[in-house]
């Protein structure tokens, strides 16, 4: 016998006030594309409770020089918000890569962080970003939590409610790539975020770089980024960058299986991010 | 827990289990089966559904998160008289079904995909169709029909 109970508060206080009264075993659904997947189980006890509609976690914001995105916008929302669009399309354009269009509909942001997979799309991105995190406690308060104390470290019946994200000025280049089985509705083998200014000497500024689905959190490759840091676009240290992804994925994974493949992948796949973010088209010549 | 939706234009109150699956609700408390639980983890789109005009894996969403939302399976898309709708007579007459399992997600995905973007190119027609599988046709006769139909709706308009 089931004793499972289920839930959807109305609003944020109707969420506060079911926290304080429902114990310790709180489960939090929303899209459900990661939870429902057979065949895993939905919990058996406790509390279900569904944030999807719940009033004031969705949507998107400016508040001064941030955005606010609602933790239950989903990955559809997120490719059509004009603000998102504006300020980080990155962002965008990495949800645009995420499952098929069934899953972008229900899938959310606050979802994609809270799972945590290690190949989740958003997390590089949102690490680049340099996405800060507000979570809601059992205990009502709402804390502002970094990428590092969020993604993989949320304390038991904590719930992501917003994401935030700086918006700079100048905003930086931006670019994302991801290497799956197929085109569409793949789960990332590897992926690669890459930011950076390019001055008025039309050199690499800033360079931050990214890897997914190499480690269990994204991994930062401050080798790759000193390689680029400063190069001018006109003289792109192409052969030295590569070397230094390659070197980066045999330091993540020396010896796993995937090892051998990832290195021929991170190459290719760092081509393109190259490219796409310096709008060369020539380097893999 | 207690459940007030709308399925086919028809207003629905039903008490469901917090498990149960919309995919579930819907064929086995609701008689309609034109959708398929295929896979149960929104890898074939055998049981697209339209919730509230978006296309959604039914499999992948608890019956009781549907209250108040408004759903639109296959059968909806069946004029009162009992007619197909353009779009489905469409796959039927260009042979974009074959054995006819996938049929009913690719067609409510392709249903979310026109009412979208009422001109897609073929990129945004196979980009739109990625989450469903079809073992038989080899997509083309689908991709032909979605485009086909895209062009009947632009003349009539």
């Amino acid at each position: 016998m089931t004793v499972l109970q289920a839930a959807r508060p109305r609003d944020l206080p109707a969420l506060k006030e079911l926290l304080a009264a429902c114990g310790p075993e709180v489960h939090f659904i929303a899209g459900g594309t990661d939870m429902l997947v057979a065949p895993h189980e939905v919990a058996r006890e406790g509390w279900l409770i569904d944030i999807s509609r719940t009033a004031g976690l969705e949507g998107v914001r400016r508040e001064g020089n941030k955005l606010w995105i609602g933790a239950t916008t989903t990955l559809s929302g997120l490719m059509s918000s004009p603000l998102i669009r504006d300020h980080a399309p990155v962002l965008a354009e990495a949800a645009d890569l995420c499952g098929s269009a069934q899953i972008r509909n229900r899938a959310t942001i606050g979802g994609n962080v809270a799972n945590a997979s290690p190949a989740g799309d958003l997390l590089p991105v949102l690490k680049c970003l340099v996405a800060r995190f507000q979570v809601l406690g059992q205990d009502g308060i709402i804390r502002e939590r970094s990428f590092d104390d969020t993604v993989g470290r949320l304390p038991a019946a904590a719930l992501i409610i917003g994401v935030v994200v700086p918006i700079h000025a100048p905003a930086p280049r931006m670019a994302f790539v991801k290497l799956g089985v197929r085109d569409d509705l793949t789960i990332a083998r590897l992926n690669l975020v890459m930011g950076a200014h390019v001055g008025a000497d039309v050199r690499l500024r800033g360079v931050s770089i990214f890897a997914g689905a190499l480690a269990p959190r994204p991994l930062r490759l401050p080798s790759v980024e000193t390689v680029l840091e400063g190069a001018s676009l006109q003289a792109l240290p192409v052969d030295e960058y590569l070397a230094a992804l390659l070197s980066a994925v045999d330091a993540a994974i020396p010896g796993r299986a995937s090892q051998g493949y990832k290195r021929r992948a991170i190459m290719g796949l760092g081509l393109d991010l190259l490219e796409k973010l310096t709008g060369r088209k020539d380097l893999a010549s | 827990m207690q459940i007030s939706l709308v399925i086919n234009g028809v207003a629905r109150i039903d008490d469901v289990d917090p498990h149960l699956r919309l995919s579930t609700y819907l064929r086995e408390t609701r008689g309609l089966t034109g959708l398929k639980e295929g896979c149960k983890e929104g890898e074939c789109g055998a049981c697209t559904v339209l919730v509230d005009g978006k296309a959604v894996n039914s499999c992948l969403m608890l019956a009781f998160q549907a209250d108040g939302v408004t759903i639109t399976t296959i059968e909806g898309l069946v004029s009162a008289d009992g007619q197909a709708s353009p779009l489905q007579q469409a796959f039927v007459t260009n042979g974009a079904v074959q054995c006819g399992y996938c049929t009913p997600g690719m067609v409510m995905a392709a249903e979310a995909l026109l009412r979208d973007n009422p001109d897609p190119d073929d990129a945004a027609i196979r980009h739109a169709l990625a989450g469903n599988l079809c073992r038989c046709t080899g997509y083309q006769p689908i991709i032909a029909t979605v485009r086909e139909e895209a062009r009947r709706r632009a003349a009539s308009s």
